[in-house]
């Protein structure tokens, strides 16, 4: 819609601009405003309120931006929109307990725009990755929320990644031994591969949707670990390379197929179909990832179509990642589409 | 879309918002200690306040602070 926008926006009057703005873009309206209201914000006596609302607006418009980014390539993970309550002296003592959720405080002095960060962090850790943090360690849940939230600063306020990076995600990554700075560096190879958000937080998010009964705690978060190790060498091979592209838990049974071969595609599509009929729909692989370049979209479409009554399509998305050659890495525009096993029970029980 | 809300305290408020909840003496007479480090939590130094079995907690401005505490929610 963005970019729909962008071409008719100059033939329109402003007050149409404005009005199309509201309704496809808010986030952008609301970064601009809080633009505003920080320039009024000098003049306090005047504009008494117009710090709280620069804040206020300043981290909704640009959380919600990166919300909406994000949403194109893991709807699910992406469904909360943020919104700032703040709490004044009419709150009663009684009813700050019986709420039960935690209060920052956001200053009035604040050069380095901690605030800022302060906000995207709780918003990250307690909202935005809730459902796929349901069933990992807590270590593997602290390196999920500062991996997220570096990115979503580097984003949206670039200006404060460097204190984000001297309070918060040094002094948990300075040990070697940390498990926070492993987990983080897997996490940084995989997103280099393109495959953090669509597959790794996508899979996260799909266990976090399944009810257990009688689970175990320790196999499910050796699972996670052993989803992460699976997916970092994919996103760093090589074109050329081989290596197994299936995922086989017990929780996370999900499969990769990289439709990429010009010798297969040029001749047939038969053997991706037959792969995924014979090899990983007997093994009730759960979610099929079928990833190729962009100019090869028909082809995909045509795969996905063949086997629509075993497995629902349930997203498409673009990416562009750096493809590895032997010589050279190349900048490559990616369509994935995301396929479910039709009939998955959402319980699991443990026999 | 749904939307979650950030609860927050503006510096405007923090006074007010204190002596309501009775934490205004507490802090002044340097009674209140961080729920995670245990330092004693000055005006300067509040980050966050919450509800935690009954009573209100305080959190200092350190980030392992806030990291620790969310950690702890979701243990």
């Amino acid at each position: 819609m963005g970019e729909v926008l962008k071409i008719l926006l100059p033939g329109l009057s402003p007050a149409v601009v404005i009005f199309l703005l509201l309704l496809f873009m808010p986030e952008k309206i609301e970064a601009w405003s809080a633009l505003l209201w920080k320039w009024l914000s000098r003049f306090g006596v005047l504009f008494k309120h117009a710090h709280k609302r620069y804040v206020k607006h300043d981290l909704q418009g640009r959380i919600n931006g990166f919300v909406k980014t994000l949403r194109a390539q893991v709807p699910g993970v992406a469904q909360a929109k943020m919104r700032v309550d703040w709490i004044g002296p009419e709150i009663e003592r009684k009813a700050f307990i019986d709420q039960g959720q935690l209060v920052i405080r956001l200053r009035r002095d604040d050069p380095m725009d901690r605030n800022f960060i302060h906000g995207a962090y709780l918003f990250v850790s307690e909202m935005l990755l809730k459902k796929p943090k349901r069933y990992v360690s807590p270590s593997q849940a602290e390196a999920l929320d500062l991996f997220v939230c570096g990115k979503l600063l580097e984003v949206e306020k670039p200006s404060v990644v460097s204190v984000f990076l001297d309070e918060y995600l040094h002094p948990r990554t300075r040990e070697t031994k940390s498990k926070v700075a492993l987990y983080i560096d897997d996490f940084g190879v995989i997103d280099k591969g393109g495959l953090f958000f669509p597959i790794l937080v996508q899979e996260l998010e799909f266990l976090g949707d399944k009810v257990f009964g009688r689970r175990r705690d320790d196999r499910i978060i050796k699972e996670v670990e052993s989803l992460i190790e699976f997916l970092r060498p994919i996103a760093s091979r090589q074109i050329g390379d081989h290596g197994d592209l299936d995922h086989d838990g017990d929780y996370c049974r999900f499969a990769l197929v990289i439709v990429g071969k010009p010798y297969k595609l040029l001749t047939s599509i038969e053997p991706y179909v037959n792969y995924i009929r014979n090899a990983l729909s007997k093994k009730d692989v759960e979610t099929i990832y079928v990833l190729g370049r962009l100019e090869n979209r028909p082809r995909l479409e045509e795969i996905c179509g063949r086997i629509k009554d075993r497995y629902e399509c349930v997203r498409q998305v673009q990416f562009s990642r750096f493809l590895r050659y032997s010589d050279r890495r190349e900048l490559a525009l990616q369509y994935l589409m995301v396929l479910r096993l039709r009939g998955i029970p959402i319980v699991r029980p443990s026999a | 879309m749904t939307r979650e809300s950030i609860r927050a305290v503006h510096d405007d408020d923090l006074d007010a918002v204190l002596d309501r909840l009775g934490l205004g003496g507490k802090l002044r007479a340097g009674d209140l200690k961080c729920r995670i480090c245990g330092e004693i939590v000055t005006r300067e130094t509040l980050q966050a306040l919450f509800p935690d079995s009954g009573t209100i907690k305080v959190l200092c401005n350190k980030p392992s602070c806030m990291t620790g505490l969310i950690r702890g929610r979701e243990d």
